[in-house]
């Protein structure tokens, strides 16, 4: 029975067992269990961007001497986020006259889809990882790159000059950035030896990676990466709301519009999931379960991501370049040459 | 040489900005969770206006005209019945979508007889329903404001609410000693 | 006219000329009404080589109310609260300047004491004005929550102005002849209380935005205007003293009691954002300095000089000149003997500074703009009127 399953091994064997003694051919069970682990992996995302909405309204209040959302559902607001998601799901939905209509609907969902898959790799406690890939950081890297094209479809879809600014700035930042983010994580994989997310953790049984000097700074500038690649201040001029009045989403509204809400407050949680199982051992910790720690790491980064943005002013696009190209890639670049060194085997 | 140090208090710069937040970050927040908490407005706020009464003689207004005719805006009409002593405001009608609550009517009047109270709370469904009639504006349960006269000092009328309030908003943090004195010599 | 020239930008931009020999095409964006920056109804047409602005052309008259024709509808009196709609952020200055030119113009002596409330007022709306300055300067480069700091500590000032005249942000505070009436009580020590607060939270700001390397990055080589060319425009207010003139209408030029009192007029050199806004930190200290002084050295006595009924200044002109917070602004009334002007002007100085925008920001690129615009603090309600 469930109860008795400790395991979530134990529990693939429980349920497989009962599908084999229905009779149904083994290849369909293969499908129902990917549906399976997508569907909870996709209730886990839904749920953590509504949990995300709601904490990023109120970490702003609370640093701008302010209540955030205190109205809808007790005076904490925790109903605020279902409610917002009402409105979208109720607003007209509107397609500019002149839009390359393929282009425009399809993007939300290229931006959104990355964003969830990513989650494939994402080990949330012992044994808790919806597919073990081998290539596990490749994959993810791959797949970050997705969302690029979702921004100039988006942009050039729109056909809206404020869209394509935006769209094209989104692009540049998010090449640039990838650089320095891939070079930082070939440090890990470096250190641990393999690309598998599990497999890293599990070489911080341990001793957290941060701990390891060269590992550090490979943080620092992971972090930094993490930061532009979510378009999040100081990195959010793609979006900026003073200059380009939202930049590549402009035009969209209601549900399309929440899709790309959705993708960036997904790709952030999964940024600091990701930061935790390379550099912050994971779901190791002593007393409470797994699952537990991982998240409670996790939402440690997602704070500390807030609180900057809540802080600091944003960078002019030319500068965002200038420190990417200029200053993290050189970094990143020493620190895979040290890392080379400290992990000699 | 000058290169790493200016990196050094850029990186530095950065963390005293997250300090500041920090700081204010669990300070008490300044929102007043409106409606459950009504901001006190000051005894000399401008809000919506008031006829004034006294207790034998009722209405002090006399429908002479003058606020009529010193809005900058029109916002007042007055229609007077009676004649001489007996001369009263049949309506009296503000317009609300029009008055820009400068305050030139209740200083201008000879009476004392009109005032802006506290009142801040005045929303409508349409621009008709900003016209606002003698009922209103004379109603016993409004507050009492501050009219003209009072406003120069040239007369108090301060009834023991209108005392209690003003000590309300008296500022509560005490002031040093001597400073107090010294200020009510200068003021 | 070189130091007035309005061709279109065509140097280099960083380390390449435009295009760099491929061939581009020009954008022309509108930064339209309606937009979270641009600080009012403010239409801005760009024309964009890429990321980088050729030029600007500032398109208004969103505001415009036909407020000097009413003046010659409404009487002396009557007409003084359209005048805190003018820079609304700063009423007190436009009362005041309006009230010099008509006093002048009839020749009636304010009291003392209401001289010295009227600076009271005036540096207490200059400093109320700067904060919001830097409220949406720090919005404008991306850190939001100074938005909420800067309002926070507003709300401190504004309250001052409730206490004393009953409004907020649109006070009539004054009248020809002096003020409507006196302080309140307790006003002197609420100032005394809220000034050190706010001194308190300025050098907090400090620590959040002036030093951030960030917020240097953004601001610091941005918007050059060089001392010539300022005066060339017709610059006034921070936006001048920002690029290295020290000229200020309260030293120049005295009015009120300004004549007796000891303050800095702080002048930067460099002439880019950073410096106006330096200026404008700077100037809300020495406001705090001036009210000081003034609540010290204020008398007893009258605070309005008695004027006729039906108020009928003799025919002629008259200029009444003060330092808004924004710049020089100042009022030229006409009368004609009659109890309404025959014309009023008002030189706004956000009009002026808004034409700079254009020498400013040629070359920069869409970041730049927003924070130009935001470091020459304009209001609408001043350039439309």
């Amino acid at each position: 029975m469930i109860a008795a399953a400790t395991s979530p091994s134990e529990l693939y064997v429980w349920l497989h067992g009962l599908w084999q003694r229905t009779g149904l051919p083994e290849g369909w069970w293969l499908v129902l269990w990917a549906v399976l682990v997508a569907a909870v992996t996709m209730a886990f995302v839904l749920l953590t961007v509504m949990i995300l909405v709601w904490l990023e309204r109120k970490v702003a209040g609370d640093i701008q001497s302010r209540v955030g959302p205190s109205r809808v559902g007790t005076r904490f607001g925790v109903l605020q986020s279902g409610a917002d998601a009402l409105k979208l799901l109720l607003k007209e939905d509107i397609i500019p006259a002149c839009a390359d209509k393929p282009l425009f609907i399809i993007a939300p969902f290229i931006v959104f889809v990355p964003a969830f898959m990513v989650y494939t790799v994402l080990p949330f406690g012992r044994g808790l990882v919806a597919e073990n890939l081998n290539l596990g950081l490749l994959y993810v890297v791959a797949v970050s790159a997705l969302p690029a094209v979702g921004f100039i479809m988006a942009g050039w879809g729109s056909n809206n000059k404020y869209a394509i600014l935006g769209a094209v700035r989104a692009v540049a930042q998010l090449m640039t950035y990838e650089v320095p983010l891939g070079l930082a994580l070939l440090t890990v994989v470096m250190a641990a030896g393999s690309l598998s997310t599990v497999d890293i953790v599990k070489y911080q049984g341990g001793l957290w990676n941060i701990a390891r000097p060269p590992l550090l700074l490979a943080f620092v500038v992971y972090f930094i990466c993490a930061m532009a690649e979510v378009n999040r201040i100081p990195f959010d001029l793609p979006e900026a709301e003073a200059e380009l009045v939202a930049g590549y989403h402009v035009e969209y509204s209601g549900m399309r519009f929440a899709m790309f809400f959705m993708g960036e407050y997904a790709y952030l949680f999964f940024v600091s999931g990701f930061a935790t199982t390379l550099f912050l051992g994971g779901w190791h910790g002593p007393f409470l379960p797994p699952i537990l720690w991982f998240l409670i790491k996790t939402y440690a980064i997602i704070l500390l991501m807030m609180w900057i943005r809540w802080t600091y002013p944003r960078l002019r696009i030319d500068q965002v370049m200038r420190f990417g190209w200029k200053v993290l890639v050189p970094v990143a670049l020493v620190n895979l040459l040290w890392a080379a060194f400290a992990f000699a085997r | 040489m000058a290169f790493i140090r200016n990196i050094l208090t850029g990186i530095a710069s950065l963390f005293k900005g997250l300090s500041v937040t920090l700081v204010n970050w669990v300070r008490p927040k300044t929102t007043l969770v409106y409606p459950w908490r009504k901001r006190q407005v000051f005894p000399r706020y401008r809000g919506l206006l008031v006829l004034r009464r006294d207790p034998e003689s009722g209405l002090r207004c006399t429908a002479c005209g003058i606020c009529e005719r010193t809005c900058p805006v029109g916002a007042i009409s007055i229609e007077p019945e009676g004649k001489g002593k007996e001369r009263r405001p049949k309506e009296y009608r503000v317009d609300y979508g029009r008055c820009m609550f400068c305050r030139l009517c209740v200083e201008e009047c000879p009476l004392g007889a009109l005032a802006m109270s506290g009142d801040y709370e005045f929303a409508a469904y349409d621009r008709d329903g900003l016209v606002v009639g003698i009922k209103q504006l004379a109603a016993e349960d409004r507050g009492p404001g501050m009219s003209g006269k009072e406003l120069r000092g040239e007369e108090t009328e301060e009834t023991p609410e209108a005392a209690a309030q003003k000590a309300a908003v008296a500022l509560e943090v005490p002031p040093p000693g001597e400073q107090a004195e010294e200020e009510k010599k200068t003021e | 006219m070189s130091a007035t020239d309005t061709s279109r930008y065509t140097g280099p931009v960083g380390d390449s000329p435009i295009g760099a020999g491929l061939p581009t095409e020009e954008m022309i964006i509108n930064m339209g009404p309606q937009h979270p920056s641009t600080h009012g109804v403010l239409r801005l047409i760009l024309t964009l080589e890429g990321e980088v602005v050729a030029d600007v052309d500032p398109d208004i008259g969103y505001l415009h109310r036909g407020m000097e024709k009413i003046a010659e509808n409404r009487t002396y009196a009557q007409y003084l609260p359209y005048t805190d709609r003018f820079d609304y952020l700063s009423a007190i200055n436009n009362n005041l300047a309006y009230c010099l030119a008509v006093e002048k113009l009839a020749g009636i002596e304010v009291p003392e004491r209401a001289q010295y409330i009227r600076v009271v007022f005036a540096e207490l709306n200059r400093i109320a004005s700067h904060l919001l300055f830097l409220a949406s300067f720090g919005n404008d480069v991306g850190a939001t929550t100074v938005f909420l700091y800067g309002l926070r500590e507003r709300e401190l000032i504004v309250d001052l102005f409730e206490m004393a005249l009953g409004a907020r942000l649109t006070y009539s505070g004054l009248r020809i002849g002096g003020l409507p009436y006196d302080l309140p009580e307790g006003f002197a020590q609420a100032c005394r209380t809220a000034l050190p607060q706010i001194s308190e939270r300025l050098a907090e700001n400090d620590r959040l935005l002036t030093g951030n390397r960030i917020f240097e990055a953004r601001t610091r080589g941005v918007g050059v205007m060089s001392r010539e060319k300022a005066i060339a425009w017709g610059l006034s207010g921070p936006t001048l003293r920002g690029s290295g003139a020290a000229m200020d209408v309260r030293r120049d030029d005295p009015y009120c009691v300004y004549d007796r009192l000891d303050f800095d007029v702080p002048t930067f050199e460099e002439g880019d954002c950073l410096a106006r806004y330096l200026v404008r930190i700077e100037e809300m200290r020495q406001s705090m300095r001036i009210v000081e002084q003034c609540l010290k050295q204020m008398p007893q006595g009258e605070v309005r000089a008695k004027l006729p009924r039906v108020f009928k200044p003799p025919a002629g002109e008259a200029y009444g000149r003060t330092e808004a917070p924004r710049g020089d602004l100042s009022m030229f009334v006409v009368s004609d003997g009659s109890t309404n002007p025959c014309r009023l002007r008002v030189r706004a100085p956000s009009f002026a500074n808004l034409q700079a925008l254009r020498e400013m920001a040629r070359g920069h690129k869409i970041g730049d703009i927003v924070a130009i615009l935001g470091s020459i603090d304009i209001v609408l309600g001043d350039i439309d009127r």
